[in-house]
């Protein structure tokens, strides 16, 4: 191999970074954009579109929380999530413990039901699951928000967590039953622990993508009782037009809880896209 | 019947069959009403002509619907544009993502970490979130694109953007690569780091040049991420529709209509019910056929290791 000069290999160097840079702006420009015209009032916005806030304000944010209902929205997409997070990552467990260790009879069937249910987009099946939900008087209740979100959360919970629990060793399955433990207490005393980095990075999963959903919130709720903030920022937009601090106060109140979840969690996120990415 | 109920397989074989059944009931029963029986349904309402009105009779009409949809040539555009978005969610963010791996792996580089979760900040934000916010960047009066086209001087080249079809269009495309391409570069980054570095030094010892490393060893060895990378983002192209209905509501016309859009939008609104069925089932083979021919195009076109 041709060997580089240290120009040749600064150079290169350079390059490198410098494309990193430029991506790395690339993602963060639009975003830093989107913030700073939060803080702009109407008046500013038309003098001062691009610039720092020279007069920060939080009236747009308080009109979005108040006038624009975000307040609401916000309150109703924290129950939903918190309530499909908590109960989806618990079934999940118990049937990734089902359908991978104790494999009753069927289970095979079972567990291929849950790939056909990875397979499918829940796009496809959203309208009769509206007309299901009609019949039984449940569109527009949490329930119609929360229970279909389990459903999926499940659905890939299961097959998320059954991987790993199928990779622990058995000898320490064996080693607590030898020691008197039920089937309970060997999911709670082996088999957690070691799955804490896999469950946690399953929670934020969940929350995220509960958070953020928007296609199945617009066919299943029909009024502010139990919108959910990502279809509340879409109406924003459409009902106040021109008013564009007001909707970029908006898309900052609708981001920014999955922003902090980010920072705090950005490893077991990144881990839980890719690895899940792969597994799949 | 314990024996009965237990799978031959079983890891825990000294429980009873009937306790696995237990720990699976309260959760595995909601996945079936919620997932798996709204799904016979929607497959068995294809074939039928309903309103959605529950008093009103449907009529069976067999395969019409799936006529109707080969015919159709509004869901047919739409479906189109499904696949020119592919290329921008899907191809270019995997042409990204391996350039950067080329530049990257075999480099000692710094603040990488801090890079990576720059790169994987799009993944976090809502769709429409995202489609709301680039809608505003693109505003023709205080968008930050025109008004930084104009300071300076060259206001002749600021456009009404998301009014031009063609624009439009691209534009879309764009946003849709702004959210794909940190997680593919990532993907890459992180499986080349798997990749057995003997098979580097192999290469150069015949004589390679980073370039030829990249393709006889790197680009091998991410044969399963680069599969992984294009069924997720391919499967995300074919499901686009949060950045759609914030960013351009279709478009121009119909310029970025999309399937999923089309499917909500017109069909179910006409309460087309068994229509809005067999254009979803379709919408599933479609994935399906899709994720197995992207699978199949790696193991052509991408050598062995």
């Amino acid at each position: 191999m041709k060997q580089l000069t240290k120009h040749q290999r600064l150079f290169g160097k350079i390059v490198v970074y410098a494309i990193l840079l430029i991506s790395s702006m690339c993602i963060l420009v639009p975003l830093l954009m989107v913030l700073l015209a939060a803080f702009k009032t109407n008046g500013e916005m038309m003098a001062n579109p691009l610039g720092l806030p020279i007069h920060p304000s939080l009236d747009k944010l308080i009109e979005a929380w108040g006038q624009g209902k975000f307040g609401i929205y916000l309150k109703n997409t924290a129950f939903v999530t918190i309530c499909v997070t908590i109960i989806g990552v618990i079934f999940s467990i118990l049937c990734a413990f089902s359908l991978g260790l104790i494999r009753p009879r069927g289970s095979h069937f079972l567990y291929f039901l849950i790939l056909v249910g990875l397979a499918v987009p829940y796009e496809s099946y959203l309208i009769s699951l509206y007309y299901d939900l009609q019949s039984l008087h449940m569109v527009d209740t949490f329930w119609a928000l929360i229970l279909p979100q389990i459903a999926l959360s499940i659905c890939f919970g299961t097959f998320w967590l059954r991987a790993f629990f199928v990779a622990v060793p058995k000898e320490l399955i064996e080693a607590a039953v030898l020691d008197g433990a039920n089937s309970w207490m060997v999911l709670w005393s082996v088999l957690l622990p070691l799955a804490k980095s896999a469950i946690i990075a399953l929670m934020v999963l969940f929350i995220v993508g509960t958070w953020n959903e928007y296609t199945l919130v617009l066919a299943l709720s029909t009024s502010d009782a139990v919108r959910t903030v990502p279809m509340g920022l879409a109406l924003l937009q459409n009902t106040r037009v021109a008013d564009n601090p007001l909707i970029m106060s908006g898309v900052l109140l609708a981001c920014l809880p999955m922003v902090i979840i980010y920072a705090i969690f950005q490893r077991q996120f990144i881990e839980g896209q890719t690895a899940g990415a792969v597994r799949g | 019947m314990q024996k009965w109920l237990k799978g031959r397989d079983s890891v825990m074989p000294w429980i009873a069959g009937m306790e696995g059944y237990v720990y699976l009931l309260p959760g595995y029963l909601i996945f079936l009403a919620f997932i798996i029986m709204p799904i016979i349904q929607a497959f068995r309402l294809s074939f039928y002509n309903w309103k959605g009105i529950a008093n009103l009779p449907e009529t069976f009409i067999g395969l019409k619907n799936y006529i109707n949809f080969s015919q159709d040539s509004q869901a047919l555009t739409a479906i189109s544009h499904n696949f020119y978005y592919i290329i921008f969610l899907s191809i270019l963010p995997v042409v990204i993502g391996l350039f950067f791996t080329f530049i990257i792996t075999r480099n000692r580089v710094r603040g990488i970490s801090t890079f990576r979760a720059i790169m994987f900040l799009p993944q976090i934000f809502a769709a429409v979130a995202i489609g709301v916010a680039w809608r505003w960047i693109f505003n023709p009066l205080y968008g930050p694109i025109n008004v930084v086209l104009k300071n300076f001087g060259l206001g002749d080249y600021a456009q009404p953007w998301l009014g031009i079809s063609n624009y439009a269009t691209l534009i879309t495309g764009l946003v849709g690569t702004w959210i794909t391409f940190g997680f593919c570069i990532m993907l890459f980054v992180a499986g080349a780091e798997h990749i057995n570095t003997e098979l580097y030094d192999a290469a150069m010892v015949d004589g390679a040049n980073s370039f030829q490393q990249f393709w006889v060893v790197t680009l091998p060895g991410l044969r399963n991420e680069i599969e992984i990378a294009l069924t997720v983002t391919i499967i995300g192209a074919i499901r686009f529709f949060g950045v759609i209905v914030t960013l351009t509501g279709g478009g121009p016309g119909n310029s970025t209509n999309v399937i999923i859009y089309y499917l909500f939008n017109y069909v179910f609104r006409n309460f087309r019910v068994g229509y809005a069925a067999a254009i979803s089932v379709v919408l599933t083979i479609l994935i399906i056929v899709l994720s197995r021919l992207s699978r199949l195009a790696i193991r052509l076109f991408v050598g062995k290791e």
